[in-house]
This record gives C-alpha cells, sequence and structure tokens, in this order.
C-alpha cells in the first residue's frame, strides 16, 4: 500500500485529499499543518507521496519542498496550488516537484493523480 | 419521395439553410469589401445552390424560385459575366434577412406566409439591369478586422528550418492534454523538466521559452538526444492532466516523410460548415509541428461529424448524470458495509476462547482420570458435557466469522469493482458534455453583420473585434445567448458609441470598437461585451431613479458610481434621450439579466466615463453538471457551486464584530459581511425551527464555518453549520419540477437518494448585501 503525507493549513482540505487518497486505496501516514511540520515528519514517515500546499503560515509549501527534497533527492512531492499563483508553480517545478494541482479540484483529479503517481519511476 | 418522411427532414434542412445563410452573410459581407473576392463569390454560388436543392426537396417552392434566380445572378459574377455593384450586394441581403425570416417562421410554427415572389422579381429585375461599370467602392464603416478570417484554422508554420537541425534528435514525444487544462502551459513545462532528467531536451513545439505566451494548448511536442527506456520516457511525460502520450523514437525514414505529412495538414479546406460543427479539438496545437503526431491527423478528420437531435444528447446527458449519482450511492453502501465489516479481533477471540476451553476439558478429563476418582460423579460428568458442547458452539462461531472475513474480502473487490464503474461512469459522462460543447465562434461572427446594419442605421462608424472565437461551450447555451448578446451588442453602438465627430473631438478614433470575447476561467466560460465610448453616464441614472422614485434624493446623492451602475439592471430605466430604432427604450438589460440569471451565470458591468463600458458575462460550463461543496445547515444538505468559493475558514465568535449593525468578519484585512441562511431565506413565511437552535453570530464562544462566497462583484461569508466534501452533482430544475423559488438554482439528488438544495449564490450575496429578504 503507498503511504502518503498531506500538508496543507487547512483541516477540510486535509480531509478531503486524504479521504479521496483512502478510496484510491492509499494508505494517509501523516498530516502536517505547515512546512516546518512538514519537514519534520518527511524523514520520521519517509512517505511515497506527499501532497504539499504552496500557501501556509510560518513555512510556505516551496521551502519546505526545497527541505524535503535535499533531505531525500527522490522524494516525490506534489504541489497544490492556486491558478494565480503561477510563479511559484514554476519555482516548484524547478525544485523538483513531481506534479502540481489547480485549486480548485474535484475527487476525480486527486484519484487520476495517485494513480499516475504510483506508476511513475 | 412518399416513402420519406418529409416532416423528420424538416429540423436538419432548417439547421443546415441557418448555416448556409450565416455563411452566405459572411461571404457578402467579405464581398462588400472585395467584390472581387472570387473564393467568395464561388461559395455564395454554391450556397445558393445548396439551399436551392434543399428547399425543392422539401416542397418550399417559393424559396426553390427565389435561391434559383441567386444561384443564376452569382454563377454570372463568379464567372465575371457581370460586375457585383451596390444594387445587386443590397438585393442580395434583402434576401438574406427575408430567407433567414422565412426559415425562423418555418421552425417556429411549421409554415411561413412571407411572399417572396417580390424579391425574386427586385433579383430578376436587377439581372436584367447591365451591371454598371466599376465595383462599388468598400464601405468604409462596418471594416472587419482581419483578426479573425471567418472560418479561418491556424495554419502550420515552415517547418523546414526547424527540421534541418533536427537530425540529432531520436526520440520524438507528443503529449495530449485535457482540453481547457488549466496552467497548461506550466503542465507542459514540468514535462520537460522531468524529462530532462533523463535526455537532453532537443527542442520543442512551442518552444519552451514561448510557453508563456499560450493560454491554451492541446498537445505539447519534444525531441530529445540520446537513447532511453521508452516506457519510463512515457511515464516519465504522463503528468496529470495528460490524456494521451506517444513516445517514437526516431530514424531516418521518420524523418524524412515528416515535411510531407505537414504539408498535408492545411490543406484541410477551412469549409463554413465544419466551423459551425462541435470540433472535437477544442484548441488547434498552436503551431503543428512538423509531425505525423495525433493531433495533426485528427485535425484532418475533423469533417467526419455527425448530425444528432439535442433532445437525445440531453437524454443521455441525464442518464449519464444518473449513472454518476448511482455510483456515489454505490460507494456510500460500499461505505457502509466497510463499517459494519470492519476487521475486529472477534476471529482471534473465538480461537483463543476455544483453546482455552480445550485446556479446560483436557483438565477436567485428567482429573476423571486420577485415581481415587469415582467414576460416574454427576457433577463433573455435567460440567465436562456442559464445556464439551460450550466448545463446539464456538467452533461453529469460528466457522460463522470466517466465512464473514471471505465477505469482507469480498467486499474489497466489489469496491475495486465500484472504482472501475466510477471511472467508466465519470468518463461517460464527460464524453457526453463534450458532444454539447461547441466553438462560440460561429456566434460571434454573426455580429459582423449585426455591426454592419447598426452602423449603416447609425451613421456610427464601428469597428467590430472578435477574440477566442474558438472557446467552446454547451449548445443549449449558445442558442440562448444570442439575444441577450444582441441586445448588449446593439446596446453598445447605440448608446456607448459617440457619433464619428464627437469621438474625433474627444482625441479618439473616428470609428468606434465593439468587442466581443469569450474565454474558460475554471469551470467557467467569460464572454465580454465592450465598448470604447462614453461609458455610462451615472448622473443621469441618479436621476431617473429619483425621478421613478426607487431611491429617496438624499440617499441618491450619497451613492457611488458603483452603487448606480447596477441599476441599469432595472425594470423600465434606460438613460437614452431619444428613443431609437435600433435600441428602443429601457426594455432589454432587465431581461437580458434575466436570461442570463437562466443560465446559472451572471452579468456585471464596468464603466469609465469617456472610455467606454464592459459587459461581463459569466457562465457554469455545462447546465447539467456542477462542481459543489456539500453543506449542512439546519439538518439539510446545501450544495454550494464551486466557482463562487474562495475560500473556506473556521472563526471563533470572539472574532465577529458588528459594522454598522451588521456581523462583519476580517479575513486578512478585508471586511465581509457575515450571513446565515436564517437571515436569507424564510420558511413557510417564517423562521426555520432549527434556526434558533443554531449559534448566532452573537454567541461568542461558539466556533463557526464560514463558506466565503463571491458573485463577482461583492464577497460575503455564509455561515453553515458542518462542512460535508465536495462533489459533482446533476442539476434538476426547480421550476421545471416544482416553482421557481429566488435563492435557489435548483436541486440535485444525492448519493443517498436525499434531495439537496442548490444555493444561487448570485442571489443570496446580492440579498444579504441589499438586507433584502428572499422568500
Amino acid at each position: 500500500m503507498k503511504r502518503l503525507l498531506v500538508v496543507d493549513d487547512a483541516l477540510f482540505m486535509r480531509r478531503l485529499i486524504g479521504g479521496v487518497a483512502r478510496d484510491a486505496g492509499w494508505e494517509v501516514v501523516g498530516e502536517a499543518g505547515d512546512g516546518s511540520e512538514a519537514v519534520a515528519l518527511y524523514p520520521e514517515l519517509k512517505p511515497d507521496l506527499v501532497t504539499m500546499d504552496l500557501v501556509m503560515p510560518n513555512m510556505g509549501g516551496l521551502e519546505a519542498l526545497r527541505l524535503i527534497r535535499e533531505l531525500d533527492p527522490e522524494a516525490k512531492v506534489v504541489v497544490i496550488t492556486a491558478v494565480d499563483q503561477k510563479q511559484s508553480v514554476l519555482d516548484a517545478i524547478r525544485l523538483g516537484a513531481l506534479d502540481f494541482v489547480v485549486k480548485p479540484f474535484d475527487r476525480a483529479r486527486v484519484t487520476a493523480l495517485l494513480r499516475k503517481v504510483a506508476v511513475t519511476p | 419521395m412518399s416513402d420519406f418522411n418529409l416532416a423528420e427532414l424538416l429540423p436538419f434542412y432548417l439547421d443546415e439553410t441557418d448555416e448556409n445563410i450565416a455563411a452566405l452573410n459572411d461571404a457578402l459581407l467579405r464581398l462588400e469589401q472585395d467584390p472581387e473576392d472570387a473564393k467568395a463569390l464561388a461559395e455564395a454560388f454554391r450556397m445558393f445552390h445548396s439551399i436551392k436543392g434543399a428547399s425543392v426537396v422539401m416542397g418550399f417552392d417559393a424559396v426553390n424560385r427565389l435561391t434559383h434566380v441567386l444561384e443564376s445572378l452569382f454563377d454570372q459574377l463568379r464567372t465575371k459575366k457581370r460586375v457585383l455593384d451596390r444594387p445587386v450586394l443590397d438585393v442580395t441581403f434583402r434576401c438574406l434577412d427575408e430567407l433567414r425570416d422565412y426559415h425562423r417562421e418555418l421552425r417556429s410554427e411549421n409554415r411561413s406566409d412571407r411572399d417572396l415572389a417580390g424579391l425574386t422579381r427586385d433579383v430578376e429585375a436587377a439581372m436584367a439591369t447591365p451591371s454598371t461599370a466599376s465595383p462599388p467602392p468598400p464601405t468604409a464603416a462596418p471594416a472587419p478586422t482581419p483578426e479573425v478570417a471567418p472560418g479561418s484554422t491556424t495554419t502550420p508554420i515552415a517547418t523546414a528550418a526547424i527540421l534541418v537541425e533536427d537530425d540529432v534528435a531520436t526520440i520524438r514525444i507528443v503529449v495530449e492534454f485535457e482540453p481547457n487544462l488549466q496552467l497548461v502551459d506550466m503542465k507542459a513545462r514540468l514535462v520537460a523538466e522531468r524529462l530532462a532528467g533523463k535526455a537532453r531536451i532537443a527542442r520543442s513545439d512551442p518552444p519552451l521559452e514561448k510557453l508563456d505566451e499560450i493560454e491554451s494548448l492541446a498537445a505539447f511536442t519534444i525531441w530529445l538526444v540520446g537513447a532511453g527506456d521508452l516506457d519510463e520516457l512515457r511515464a516519465l511525460a504522463d503528468v496529470d492532466g495528460v490524456v494521451r502520450v506517444s513516445v517514437e523514437a526516431l530514424d531516418e525514414a521518420a524523418t524524412a516523410v515528416e515535411p510531407e505529412v505537414a504539408e498535408a495538414v492545411p490543406v484541410v479546406e477551412p469549409e463554413p460548415e465544419v466551423a459551425l460543427k462541435p470540433d472535437m479539438e477544442p484548441e488547434p496545437p498552436a503551431p503543428a509541428p512538423a509531425a505525423p503526431a495525433p493531433p495533426a491527423v485528427k485535425r484532418a478528420k475533423v469533417v467526419e461529424t455527425i448530425r444528432v437531435d439535442s433532445d437525445r444528447l440531453d437524454n443521455l446527458m441525464n442518464l449519464a448524470g444518473e449513472l454518476v449519482i448511482n455510483k456515489a450511492r454505490f460507494i456510500d453502501v460500499a461505505k457502509g458495509l466497510d463499517e459494519v465489516l470492519r476487521g475486529s479481533d472477534a476471529r482471534g477471540l473465538a480461537v483463543e476462547t476455544e483453546e482455552r476451553l480445550d485446556t479446560i476439558m483436557r483438565g477436567l478429563d485428567q482429573v476423571v482420570g486420577t485415581a481415587g476418582f469415582k467414576a460416574g460423579d454427576g457433577v463433573v460428568d455435567r460440567w465436562a458435557g456442559h464445556v464439551r458442547r460450550l466448545r463446539d458452539d464456538f467452533h461453529a462461531i469460528r466457522g460463522e466469522l470466517d466465512r464473514l472475513r471471505m465477505g469482507r474480502e469480498r467486499l474489497k473487490s466489489l469496491g475495486d469493482a465500484i472504482h472501475s464503474l466510477g471511472r467508466v461512469a465519470d468518463g461517460l459522462q464527460k464524453g457526453v458534455l463534450e458532444t454539447r460543447m461547441v466553438p462560440i465562434g460561429p456566434l460571434f461572427e454573426r455580429f459582423r453583420r449585426v455591426i454592419r446594419d447598426l452602423s449603416l442605421a447609425s451613421g456610427k462608424e464601428v469597428v467590430l473585434r472578435i477574440e477566442g472565437e474558438k472557446t467552446e461551450l454547451d449548445k443549449r447555451m449558445i442558442d440562448e445567448l444570442s439575444d441577450p448578446l444582441i441586445h448588449m451588442v446593439r446596446n453598445s453602438v447605440d448608446h456607448g458609441l459617440e457619433p464619428p465627430d464627437v469621438r474625433e473631438a474627444a482625441g479618439k478614433p473616428r470609428a468606434g470598437t465593439v468587442s466581443l470575447q469569450a474565454s474558460h476561467r475554471g469551470n467557467s466560460v467569460v464572454i465580454t461585451v465592450g465598448d470604447d465610448g462614453r461609458g455610462i453616464d451615472c448622473e443621469r441614472i441618479r436621476r431617473k431613479i429619483v425621478a421613478k422614485g426607487l431611491v429617496a434624493r438624499d440617499e441618491a446623492e450619497a451613492m457611488t458610481d458603483r452603487e448606480l451602475t447596477p441599476y441599469i439592471w432595472h425594470p423600465g430605466l434606460s438613460t437614452a434621450e431619444t428613443v431609437t430604432e435600433i435600441s428602443g427604450r429601457g426594455v432589454g438589460m432587465d431581461i437580458v439579466k434575466d436570461r442570463i440569471d437562466n443560465l446559472s451565470g451572471g452579468v456585471d458591468v464596468r464603466s469609465t466615463p469617456g472610455q467606454g463600458t464592459t459587459f461581463i458575462i459569466r457562465l457554469p460550463l455545462t447546465l447539467a453538471i456542477m462542481s459543489s461543496l456539500l453543506v449542512r445547515i439546519y439538518d439539510e444538505v446545501y450544495a454550494l457551486p464551486l466557482d463562487h468559493i474562495d475560500e473556506i475558514v473556521e472563526i471563533r465568535g470572539d472574532r465577529i464584530a458588528t459594522v454598522q449593525g451588521r456581523p462583519t468578519i476580517e479575513i486578512r484585512g478585508r471586511f465581509l459581511a457575515l450571513a446565515t441562511l436564517g437571515d436569507l431565506f424564510r420558511w413557510g413565511g417564517g423562521a426555520h425551527p432549527s434556526a434558533s437552535a443554531a449559534p448566532r453570530p452573537g454567541d461568542r464562544s461558539a466556533s463557526f464555518h464560514v463558506v466565503i462566497v463571491q458573485n463577482g462583484e461583492t464577497t460575503i461569508g455564509l455561515v453553515v453549520d458542518q462542512l460535508i466534501g465536495m462533489q459533482e452533482v446533476v442539476l434538476k430544475s426547480l421550476e421545471k419540477n416544482y416553482q421557481p423559488v429566488r435563492g435557489l438554482s435548483g436541486a440535485s439528488i444525492l448519493g443517498d437518494g436525499r434531495v439537496s438544495l442548490i444555493l444561487d449564490v448570485d442571489a443570496l450575496v446580492d440579498a444579504a448585501s441589499r438586507r433584502r429578504d428572499l422568500p
């Protein structure tokens, strides 16, 4: 079973993504409410995938993405973004984000993404 | 002939004739600019010929006779036996109008009493007079801008130059994206970045540095240098939002055939008919690459279309919607079963208990076996018997538990089956949805004629600018949009644009510009109608609303332009000084708004004095399905359209302030009015029975879920009791099934079969910001 770490400051989004992931046969091994929590949890959990919101208090998603990729250059991180954050998306791609999803999205979008991630080398 | 049921053929005849008339209008407009445009002449001849042929089959003799003389006329014109002069052009335009009205009546009333004989004689008379020596000068006013050639398709750029340096590329990957994918340029970049880890990128189409300028992209082609595992590359290129990846190892032969194929692409004749049919590819791959890539090949096949009665599509759409609802129901049932059957340790306990009973039995047997024990001691025997029965019972229970465990495993495969059913259902729904999508281009093109006529009637010079004509939306919406758009365009020309002299005096170009734009934004389509005229005269609105007693004088004096502008939607309010032939007086804008509201859309107006007015229409992509947030309010489930939701926050009661007597919250420096459904609705004339039990915003210790919703202009916070989740809902009309209710845009059936009401955010925001009650 693939293991997922969900990072988002909104409980609602964490629940949503977590729920979809569970329905798709993933195990949600952790949730983080900001970037620093995510960076702290990552080495402990070693998840197969991290979903990372970009705008969060304390430490944002880009910084967390950078630190996690430093810890583990193979880390798979999918960025969750709003449509008007194009520059951040570009930064995230350069920092090695595996993919990105534009908010608002529907469940099918996340399900499809997880299916693709599962077979990405 | 008698085997034919003509009534069945009629809709096809009408559709085709409409398309032909629209295309004829277009050809004539081009001829008005260049009377010797051979292609336009040939097109016009061909289309009159087709109408003639079709009308004779249908038995519409009057149409047949008129188009027959027109066909002869255009035969003379295209063979240069006569010159297209002003009288001929004018009579042809009149014929088109008359033919259009004739067929419109035919459509609505199944018959038309229009007398076409007079016109037929007029055309014959025009043919009898010798043609003027020189063609008429092109009319100056209604100059269609060259930006959008009617029915144009993107012509692939020359590719030979690129191919020369292409000799090193060894692998080509073509990635096709979902239509209307958001940030698609970033997705293309992502594909390149992911591939760059494995191979060197030789080039791409569109080039990476050009991606920023591109808003929509159907396909992205990338050429790689080096060897690699093709399957691995395919997986890397297959990012979220990609519908198909084709990977191809290039060899000499493949490179050699490329130019030929590339040349074959533009051969596809941009037939006007084609432009009117749903094009399976919403956006052409900008410049088609020098590749026999699937998108290029697909373009060549676009011509194969089929006409389907739109009722059938509606029916399919409904069924697909029901299927999606059923899927949700299945998921609910499976979840329920899963909860009931959730793995517990019952079986382990049973096994343990059985073992323990075995031990006790063995112990008892030992007691019986020891010396000095008197056989036949009733008590011990009885106990041994009890224990044995207990053990046997537990064995049976264990069997049951084993079966339960098997059931649990079956449930897992039920889950898988539901999952694939869901995929099919979603795909089916999406597919059916796409069949209904048509580009807005033909609708926009019709306005060239409207603008020409308006320009001639008003004596104003008008240029029409069209953008985003490839934007697709639901066919039914396109049909419904026609009237409101015509009204807005008329309004722009008549009230918005100044006469040429006034414009010149104001330092503006003599010709005014009216623009029609369409684009996708998220799950919505945005259509704007703009002009660069004088803008809305807010002082006049102020005087009118006071004069009509809509607003008290002192209140009106205090109103800002922003507050005054929306009054243009008020029934019976027109700011035009005189009644004109074109726009009429004060009836219309309110109807425009009603029409757009009926399409679950919204319309806004922005105006700057001296610079112009823009109407912004926002419409859902489709009328049938809506992404929504389900919330619970007063123990009932409501759906809020996702498009209107900015964010969701949870706030404590002590963060709610009272500003001007209304509960207000601050979100990142922005103050928002807070509303509850109890503020906005009445249930059977009173408050909802549960409303009093719910925490009020005054309750400082409680915490509230607030959904921040907006209607484009205004944003408010709506208090909800519980957030349930996102779901696609199938809209069912309240009007059709019950009666229209202000504040509700429809209803939907949820996964568990219950009905959820869909809140009309526009009306809610409206009511909340004006403190007006909904019924």
